[in-house]
């Protein structure tokens, strides 16, 4: 997913729906991008002990669970909430 | 006049690719006068040839590459007025959607460092990008447009030439409409002559002392001669209401680039109005009215700007008169760039 106004990638995208979100059609929606100082939102995930066996999970309830979507359903550009996103993301990839 | 001699040799390489001595590997070196910078650009990586120009050229005058077939890059970047659109301050993209800001002249941008009035583009390549999937502008996609290109036997042809290869892929389509867009080069104007102490050709007196208080008032900024220092300013201009338009902070979300718009070229500034990031003005008087009375003071305006330029009428006219010698007619009127 090319950014085009800002050159660069959204690096994660995820959008949907839920009835916390005070929006239209209560959607929610978080791309995730941007590699430029300060505001940089690549994060780096290392696995040791990774063998061609393993699968590697993204365990998206870490996400949700630490974010209100009545506040933050709508992040579709640079900032230090995206950010935040980004930190959390960090988190979410496990190997099985 | 070296270059006239360079001309001689890149007219005699032509020649030679036209014979078909030479297919797609008929690389053309990029001239650019001795007392220039490097071009910012790198060409290894994408080696110019007359094939991959043409291609190009032809990319950008198709209007196909828009989603309803009627707006090409060349609808609102025009030859004869530096590669900007003459008479419009905000440009019209397919359906009539209306865009926030003038379209750019495109000149001399192998020294470019990023593009658009924000800088949001880093690369010319991945420019292209943006005017091609924009709501305002040409509203296409990637996809769609690979496909068209694949589907027509005469691209394939072209693609062929330029990359001895027919499969039509974007990179290559963004590479060749670069070569295309790099090479709209202009260094020959009086000042130019003047800069290389060509013999025989002098400044008018106006033209003479609108260049002195150019250097002294302009010139930090609109540096010669490329008459921009690449960088983002904040030139003073009330923010209009209709557009609410931050410019650089945009895309760095840094209040510090509040209101700050990259600095334009001033080459065939003459014939490239309407002026300002939104085409707000329409003469090179107003323009000067605005830096001289009209300056909006706050924290992101530039150091060069703290208060209104002290220049008198005469004065004024005198740069203009400078200004109208960064006029390049073989430039714009060269139908090899149409």
């Amino acid at each position: 997913m090319y950014w085009a106004w800002h050159s660069g990638y959204i690096n994660f995208k995820i959008e949907g729906k839920s009835k916390s979100c005070p929006t239209i059609k209560h959607k929610f929606q978080f791309h995730i991008g941007g590699f430029e100082a300060p505001q940089n939102m690549l994060r780096s995930v290392e696995f040791k002990d990774i063998n061609k066996l393993s699968n590697i999970e993204i365990d998206l309830a870490l996400l949700f669970n630490n974010i209100s979507l009545y506040e933050q359903n709508t992040i579709t550009t640079i900032s230090s909430e995206a950010s935040e996103i980004a930190d959390l993301l960090q988190k979410c990839f496990k190997i099985k | 006049m070296l270059f006239k001699f360079i001309y001689i040799g890149l007219a005699f390489i032509l020649a030679v690719v036209l014979m078909g001595a030479i297919t797609y590997s008929d690389v053309v070196p990029f001239i650019y006068p001795d007392n220039w910078p490097k071009p910012v650009y790198d060409f290894k990586k994408n080696p110019r040839s007359q094939s991959g120009f043409a291609l190009g050229r032809k990319l950008f005058n198709d209007p196909r590459l828009s989603a309803d077939n009627t707006i090409s890059c060349s609808s609102c970047h025009l030859s004869f007025t530096g590669f900007t659109h003459a008479d419009h301050s905000l440009s019209h993209g397919i359906k009539g959607r209306i865009g926030r800001r003038n379209s750019s002249s495109l000149i001399n941008l192998a020294w470019n460092k990023s593009f658009n009035w924000d800088g949001g583009s880093n690369n010319i390549e991945v420019q292209v990008i943006v005017p091609l999937t924009h709501h305002a502008e040409m509203d296409n996609d990637l996809n769609s447009v690979m496909k068209y290109l694949n589907g027509s036997s005469a691209y394939r042809s072209d693609f062929y030439k330029a990359f001895g290869d027919s499969l039509i892929t974007s990179k290559k389509a963004l590479k060749a409409l670069a070569q295309f867009t790099l090479s709209l080069t202009s260094f020959e104007s009086k000042f130019d002559s003047i800069y290389r102490k060509e013999p025989g050709v002098k400044f008018s007196f106006n033209e003479s002392n609108g260049y002195q208080l150019f250097l002294r008032n302009c010139n930090s900024c609109h540096t010669q001669p490329l008459f921009t220092n690449s960088g983002f300013e904040d030139n003073g201009l009330a923010i209009d209401p209709d557009l609410m338009d931050y410019g650089r902070y945009e895309i760095t979300k840094e209040s510090a680039d509040s209101f700050k718009f990259k600095v334009p070229t001033l080459r065939n500034i003459a014939n490239s109005a309407p002026y300002f990031h939104d085409g707000r003005v329409n003469t090179l008087k107003d323009v000067m009215k605005h830096y001289t009375t009209n300056i909006t003071k706050r924290a992101s305006l530039s150091d060069s700007l703290k208060q209104n330029l002290s220049l008198t009428r005469e004065q004024q006219i005198e740069i203009v008169a400078f200004l109208k010698t960064l006029t390049d007619k073989s430039f714009l009127y060269n139908t090899n760039f149409r």
